[in-house]
């Protein structure tokens, strides 16, 4: 059955392979298994000597290592570090889907990653910026800082000819990307897309940057704390980064090959705010429709759907904005689904938690069991949904919905269903 | 030639370039000729952006490179016959591409790191992040990618579908294209898209420089980008420009009944990639090829129907010899009883667009029709076996072909049909 019963005029979109980097762990397997134990490995800086901003904690990825042989000296001259991430990252998903070459027709097979800022840092700035050597060939390492640069190179790496595409919407990229990537393949664009985000902004200009917007936790004594999503205590977000890389593909094709299916993407919804960059419309206009256009995409019912990965940036505004669209979506009684912001465990990853967070949706249908809130000491009573527990939860779960909500105003939701 | 009501149309088109505002203006600056000798980039470094808007207080948030966007699509909004209660405001998106940051958006932490520097001279980066919080507060903002996508839809009201695309050369492209999807699959009424960058800067030109893909500036030269040129004379290598362009999409029916003139129609795109890597591409062009194919065979209309071709023709002898092969292999064999498609060029005048490149191609399309022939500037070489001149007006011949490809080896394409009159 290659086509949705409910949109005969779509190809059902699955779901398999997933790859991730993040504080937790350089692969998805222990990414996951520290969602599960609560755990948040943030602590004090140490990309970048941060002991006199105002922010001195993140959710770095330690122990990277990029596995030899996945690309040429040449090519890793133009990725920076989050591009190295997706790397990795893409070769753990394309790993677990099994595509095998000839399964798939290379110019049906296409990328589309969201990706972050990539920015300069200091050091390039005072070697080459400030001295304005303009003309030193040393330069062209500055291309490294261009978002584009990761697709190309994992076009390459995955053979793929469909067309590369890369997104920036801020926190929104990756869901934005996925969102796109599920399209097309439920309108016949494309066969395979290998989707997902990739960010680092654990470096000095991102990190005060984010500070003079006052966007940022000033927890710097208790950073496994700081960052608590819909706790009336919220005082900011922490940084997080790294990436998560997924393959969607048509149902039909997936089938055919014999692959693992992992879930369903069923629904995606995508708006734009028009209220201002930073903040969100206070009654929610955006996210809203958002939530409620990817329901209808798929025709799934507000009722079905047993869990929201909420953006949950921990910071105010977003916070309490978010949980009243939720509210509004899915309504407050005994089956509003539970909501859960996995920020607390994996920081923000930017560009990246679109695609994480989905990830996670993912693996709660999959084993049937809802992610904790952690760092929820007392619910903010101007959030009202349903936390999960402060433990991981075993649950029966049919659909999950992950929320990404963008500074810009994009926001985006995307609806996955559990596959049996 | 049929017209269905539920075709996409293009019913606006808004652009900005070093030297002109306005479609018009470009299409002035082609028919004069007027190209610029030995310019290592064409820069709008003196552009007044807030002239052209109506709310100038938007340019305090925002980047210059951003200020040129919103002003091109301040100039679609005043020619596109756009009113804000045309179309209901989740159903009306809006579609961007955009350059990454540019390293000029740090300019506003220079004091903080100058006043960070050590004993040694050194920047202390402890130090700085204390110092940079004397910065301006919205600093990170004006680096954002999406600035214009924000900006944008505010200005045209746009709360529907909407994406920002950061895939360099190709962004403002995809952004046409994706736009023209959701309009297909009725998931938006009206959209805006197109793309804006400025790379004239001296990072940006110093970078490609680095990487080959610029010009050589010779003092002695008196000539300019040349695209497909060969011989002892002939150069290779791009221009870089700062520039914007954004066209505005929706179905024909709808920009009938409200009486918005309709300047050309939509009928397909496509996109493709080498899958080579960073700065390779295929010399034979056989994904550009075959791209250019499966979209005129998804639109239905065979290449000897193409009368027009806009090619990207940036200067990069690389990518110049992938397209012109390309290009035969799509038309090389029709034979003598099609007349060849004229193939123009706009690079020696306007130089490499960069993100906004191939939308301002978009909206030269119905000028060029109704002129009949390239200016002269326009020209590709006629050994390449294409024509200057437009074949004469047929319904068989009434489709226009704009290319786009990066040095990346990725490519695009874009099919209008001239709106007949």
């Amino acid at each position: 059955m290659p086509h949705d019963p409910l949109r005969p005029n779509k190809r059902r979109v699955v779901v398999t392979g997933i790859g991730a980097v993040s504080a937790l762990g350089s692969n998805l397997n222990d990414t996951w298994n520290g969602i599960l134990e609560g755990r948040s490995p943030a602590a004090a800086v140490t990309h970048f000597d941060a002991s006199q901003a105002p922010c001195k904690i993140a959710y770095e990825v330690t122990d990277f290592v990029l596995p030899a042989g996945l690309i040429s000296d040449r090519e890793r001259r133009f990725l920076n570090t989050a591009m190295g991430y997706g790397v990795k990252a893409v070769a753990e998903a394309m790993e677990q889907a099994a595509l095998l070459p000839g399964q798939v027709d290379p110019e049906r097979l296409a990328v589309c990653l969201g990706m972050g800022l990539c920015g300069a840092d200091v050091d390039w700035c005072e070697r080459i910026f400030l001295p304005k050597k303009y003309t030193d060939p040393s330069l062209d390492e500055h291309i490294r800082f261009n978002p584009e640069q990761l697709a190309s190179v994992v076009a390459r790496l995955v053979g793929a000819k469909g067309g590369n595409t890369t997104i920036h919407t801020a926190c929104a990229s990756s869901g934005q990307a996925l969102g796109e990537a599920y399209e097309m393949i439920a309108y016949g664009e494309a066969d395979v897309v290998v989707t997902g985000g990739a960010d680092s902004m654990i470096n000095s200009f991102s990190m005060v940057g984010f500070d003079l917007l006052g966007a940022m936790s000033k927890r710097n004594d208790a950073p496994q704390q700081a960052s608590r999503p819909f706790d009336a205590g919220r005082d900011g977000f922490v940084m997080g980064e790294g990436a998560c890389m997924l393959v969607f593909e048509d149902y039909a094709l997936a089938q055919a090959r014999g692959a693992k299916i992992l879930a369903e993407i069923c629904g995606y919804g995508v708006t734009e705010s028009t209220y201002r960059i930073t903040d969100l419309h206070p009654e929610g206009r955006g996210p809203v429709e958002a939530m409620q256009m990817a329901l209808d995409d798929g025709g799934t019912a507000a009722a079905k759907v047993g869990y929201i990965n909420a953006h949950g940036t921990s910071t105010q505004i977003n916070d309490r904005v978010e949980a009243l669209s939720i509210a509004k979506v899915f309504g407050t009684g005994p089956v509003a689904p539970k909501v859960s912001s996995t920020k607390s465990m994996t920081g923000h990853m930017i560009a990246a938690a679109g695609a994480m967070e989905l990830a996670i949706c993912i693996n709660a249908l999959r084993f049937q069991v809802l992610p904790p809130s952690i760092n929820v000491f007392q619910q903010d009573p101007a959030c009202p949904v349903a936390l999960t527990n402060a433990v991981a939860t075993p649950t029966e779960l049919s659909f999950a919905l992950s929320n990404s909500i963008g500074f810009g105003g994009s926001n985006t939701a995307l609806v996955a269903r559990r596959w049996l | 030639m049929s017209q269905r009501a539920d075709e996409l149309v293009i019913t606006g088109v808004g652009v900005a370039s070093a030297g002109a505002y306005g479609l018009e203006a470009h299409w002035e600056l082609l028919r004069q000729g007027a190209v610029k000798a030995n310019a290592a980039a064409y820069s709008m470094g003196d552009f007044k952006a807030a002239a052209h808007l109506k709310e100038p207080r938007l340019l305090k948030a925002v980047s210059a490179t951003d200020a040129i966007g919103l002003a091109a699509l301040a100039d679609l909004q005043r020619t596109g016959a756009w009113s804000a209660d045309a179309y209901p405001a989740p159903r009306s998106g809006l579609y961007t591409g955009s350059p990454g940051p540019s390293s000029f958006d740090l300019c506003p932490y220079f004091e903080a790191m100058e006043a960070a520097r050590d004993g040694d001279g050194h920047i202390d980066v402890g130090a700085f992040g204390r110092t940079a919080m004397s910065a301006r507060p919205t600093t990170l903002l004006a680096s954002l990618a999406n600035n214009v996508l924000c900006y944008g839809s505010m200005m045209f009201n746009a709360q529907g579908p909407n994406s920002n695309y950061t895939s360099g050369e190709l962004s403002g492209h995809l952004a046409v294209q994706q736009a023209a999807k959701r309009l297909r699959r009725q998931q938006l009424d009206y959209v805006v898209a197109g793309g804006f960058g400025a790379h004239s800067e001296a990072i940006d030109t110093g970078m490609y420089t680095s990487l080959g893909l610029l010009l050589a500036q010779g003092s002695e030269s008196t000539h300019t980008v040349m695209p497909y040129e060969a011989g002892e004379d002939a150069r290779g290598g791009m221009v870089l420009a700062d520039g914007a362009a954004f066209v505005a999409l929706e179905r024909r029916g709808a920009a009938t009944a409200r009486g918005a003139k309709i300047l050309a129609t939509y009928v397909g795109g496509g996109i493709a990639s080498d899958g080579l890597g960073p700065l390779r591409s295929d010399p034979e062009g056989v994904a550009y090829s075959r791209m250019i194919l499966r979209t005129l065979t998804q639109a239905g209309i065979e290449p000897a129907q193409i009368a027009l071709i806009l090619a990207n023709a940036s200067g990069i002898r690389a990518l110049d010899r992938c397209e012109i092969n390309a290009l035969q292999r799509v038309f090389g064999g029709l034979g003598a009883a099609f007349e060849s498609p004229a193939l123009g060029v706009t690079t020696r005048v306007f130089g490499n667009l960069m993100e906004a490149s191939g939308i301002l191609e978009l909206g030269l399309v119905p000028r060029l029709f109704a002129h009949g022939e390239l200016p002269a500037v326009m020209t590709a070489p006629t050994s390449l076996g294409f024509s200057n001149r437009l074949p004469r007006r047929t319904p068989a011949a009434s489709y226009a072909l704009v290319l786009k490809a990066s040095p990346w080896g990725e490519y695009s394409c874009i099919v209008l049909r001239r709106e007949d009159q």
